[in-house]
């Protein structure tokens, strides 16, 4: 049972719907943790919500066959989110102010992701969130969802040489925005 | 560039702090919505869901959503009761409504569930440059006694937005919106009769519907700002769908049930459509132009209107059913024209009765709790405390204050908020003379009578004197106050005195 794959999971649930469930069971925590990176605790949690409501409802217009389910909900998220980019945007300039405030947590993070965040964050933070919502949707499902180029381009319903194009501008756009002192700081490492 | 993605990835475990405990309460609402839907969809499920939990026996996976699939069960056979004994005897109107899942609120005292019988499409209007599909306002009552309606592109009798405009990749689909997405729209308490009253008008609304009004200045940027703040702006303002030439002028409202006609003006002269429903909703959309509403579109804040106050220079006039034509306020910066111009407010509204209140009966003693320190921690739904020494986990320092000292606040509540949109306690705080100035806050959440409510307030350290206090009981008298936020705050409101109180800084 657990080995059946998502998109055969998927298609039971059309004339069974409690097996949707067990599709909750395997993406939850991921889609999860990316919307809490990118919206913070009250938006991620009824967006993650949101993405698996509307993932139910339209389940039948799922066409992947054998598809990446996952690419699916992470493209039902990313949709999500870009209705609420300024709320993503609010919120990394928020990091970006609080972040000399980190210092006081517990230290739940390894110390070493703790100190870049801390010495980069800021400047990482304000210059993702100058990025238009477009690109940082690329390098974000890159980055933090860890998707291929192909997974991306199937969640988002783009082409892969689309992805690659706005990956490359985005990170050209998102070195650009961290500056002299920033690049200097990449440059010791 | 491989360094980069490295960052961006650490960048993302700085982010994941405190993930455990929030992906626990996100797993249980979501599961909760997730439920609902599946219920919603096959309400048979139900049945099978308990022979499933036999068959499953001992996998607690899903044990916390069995159990509400069972009191979900619980209700609808209820309802189905209840729908059977109202078909017997028709003389008996009692039967108990059938509740839609609402989603779930950022506010936590927000509305919970929608009232499926009174979902109504009030109209829908072309778009003025006949670009994809028209637009629509929906109302329906949610739980706690109040209205909520959406307002977006409408697409076989749902609201939503569109995949255009630079809006959802410009992937050409619709996307609708659930109950607890309102779109422009918004949720305000009923009055005595159930109906809503609130008018808001946005003139930079992006076409595709989609997000929050857009921050951009359709007449362009006022020449006195500063360059930085122009940058900053223009920046803010950069989306695809907040380009001047893909926004709308949007208005719309609910007048009330005596409301039959608004008429506004338009680039070329003026319009009338009729109100639709028992609400009097109305909807205007518009190309935007500044000649319409003048500077009254900079709405630099994401833009709203404010109560039963009528959008200045759009509406000319609206004419009621047994009760004078009013006229909207014109275009004008002249404060003595507008104030004759309010006479539009609150026709048909009819208060909700509260219990009758006297200052005796909300009295209670003010207690000052002064919390001297050099630095103080935040935590949401938390108050304020001195954390000079290491931060407590989950809290935030605040480094970017002045000199403040933060003062508890405390007193007993002895009449109980049930409903934050329909009565607040508040506290005003008059700085020392010398100072000038005041501050006011208001509780924001249910209280039950009789407890202890403390909140904070924040005095400067470099302020000597007496500030001095009050704190007062305000149920809401009037229409729903400011629009365009998630939930609107108090009305205009009664003010009974609780208790005044002090604080001398040296």
């Amino acid at each position: 049972m657990s080995s059946e794959s998502d998109a055969s999971v998927l298609r039971r649930s059309i004339d069974q719907p409690d097996c949707f469930a067990l599709l909750f069971d395997r993406h939850f925590a991921e889609v999860h943790r990316y919307l809490r990176r990118r919206l913070g605790d009250e938006l991620a949690a009824e967006l993650t919500a949101e993405t698996f409501v509307q993932a139910f409802r339209s389940r039948r217009r799922f066409a992947g066959g054998e598809a990446s389910v996952r690419a699916w909900l992470f493209g039902i998220a990313a949709n999500l989110v870009r209705m609420n980019h300024r709320a993503e945007e609010r919120r990394l300039r928020a990091y970006a102010r609080a972040a000399t405030g980190l210092s006081g947590y517990e230290p739940a993070i390894a110390v070493e992701d703790r100190l870049d965040a801390e010495a980069l964050g800021p400047a990482l933070a304000v210059a993702l969130a100058e990025l238009s919502p477009a690109l940082r949707e690329v390098l974000v499902l890159h980055a933090w969802a860890e998707f291929s180029h192909e997974e991306i381009a199937e969640a988002l319903g783009c082409s892969s040489a689309a992805v690659r194009t706005r990956l490359s501008r985005a990170r050209g756009r998102l070195a650009a925005g961290l500056g002299a002192s920033v690049t200097t700081e990449m440059e010791e490492r | 560039m491989n360094e980069l993605d490295g960052l961006l990835g650490r960048l993302g475990n700085a982010l994941d702090d405190g993930l455990e405990a929030a992906a626990l309460r996100a797993a249980n609402q979501a599961r909760t919505r997730l439920m609902d839907a599946i219920h919603v969809e096959s309400p048979n499920t139900a049945g099978r869901q308990r022979l499933g939990s036999r068959r499953r026996g001992g996998n607690g996976r899903w044990s916390g959503l069995l159990v509400i699939g069972l009191s979900v069960a619980v209700v609808l056979v209820v309802i189905a009761f209840a729908l059977r004994v109202g078909g017997h005897h028709a003389s008996s109107s009692a039967a108990v409504p059938t509740v839609l899942p609402f989603g779930s609120s950022l506010n936590p005292s927000g509305p919970t569930g929608v009232i499926a019988s009174s979902v109504r499409l009030e109209t829908v209007v072309p778009d003025p440059e006949g670009s994809g599909p028209a637009w629509g306002i929906k109302t329906y009552r949610v739980t706690g006694d109040m209205t909520c309606f959406q307002v977006g592109r409408e697409q076989s009798g749902r609201i939503g937005a569109v995949g255009a405009y630079g809006s959802f990749g410009d992937d050409g689909r619709f996307h609708p919106f659930t109950y607890s997405n309102v779109g422009f729209g918004t949720c305000v308490p009923n009055d005595a009769h159930q109906h809503a009253f609130v008018n808001i008008a946005y003139a930079n609304a992006p076409a595709s519907a989609s997000g929050e009004p857009c921050p951009t200045f359709p007449s362009g940027l006022p020449p006195h700002l500063p360059a930085r703040v122009k940058q900053q702006l223009t920046n803010e303002s950069h989306a695809a769908d907040c380009e001047p030439r893909n926004q709308r002028l949007v208005a719309f409202g609910l007048l009330g049930p005596d409301a039959t006609s608004v008429t506004y003006h338009t680039a070329h002269g003026t319009a009338t459509t009729r109100t639709h429903g028992p609400d009097g909703a109305y909807l205007i959309v518009e190309p935007v132009d500044p000649a319409i509403c003048g500077t009254q579109c900079d709405y630099s804040g994401g833009g709203a209107g404010t109560a039963m106050r009528l959008p200045i220079g759009l509406i000319a006039k609206i004419t009621y059913r047994g009760a004078p034509t009013c006229y909207g306020p014109p275009l004008t910066r002249s404060l003595l024209t507008l104030r004759r111009f309010n006479n539009c407010r609150d026709i048909g509204y009819v208060a909700p009765s509260h219990p009758r209140v006297t200052e005796a009966d909300v009295a209670s003693p003010v207690h000052v709790q002064p919390m001297p320190a050099r630095y103080y921690c935040i935590k949401p739904n938390r108050l304020p405390i001195p954390c000079d020494g290491p931060v407590p986990k989950g809290y935030f320092r605040l480094t970017d204050q002045g000199p403040q000292l933060m003062v508890y606040i405390s007193w007993i509540a002895r009449e109980p908020v049930t409903n934050v949109n329909d009565s607040t306690y508040s506290i005003q705080l008059t700085n020392p003379p010398r100072c000038g100035g005041s501050q006011g806050n208001s509780t924001h959440s249910l209280i039950r009578a009789g407890t202890r409510v403390t909140r904070d307030v924040e005095v400067s350290s470099r302020c000597a004197g007496t500030y001095q206090g009050t704190v007062a009981y305000e149920p809401s008298l009037g229409p729903a106050g400011e629009a365009g936020t998630a939930l609107p705050e108090p009305g205009a409101a009664g003010t009974y005195l609780v208790g005044r109180f002090s604080i001398v800084v040296r």
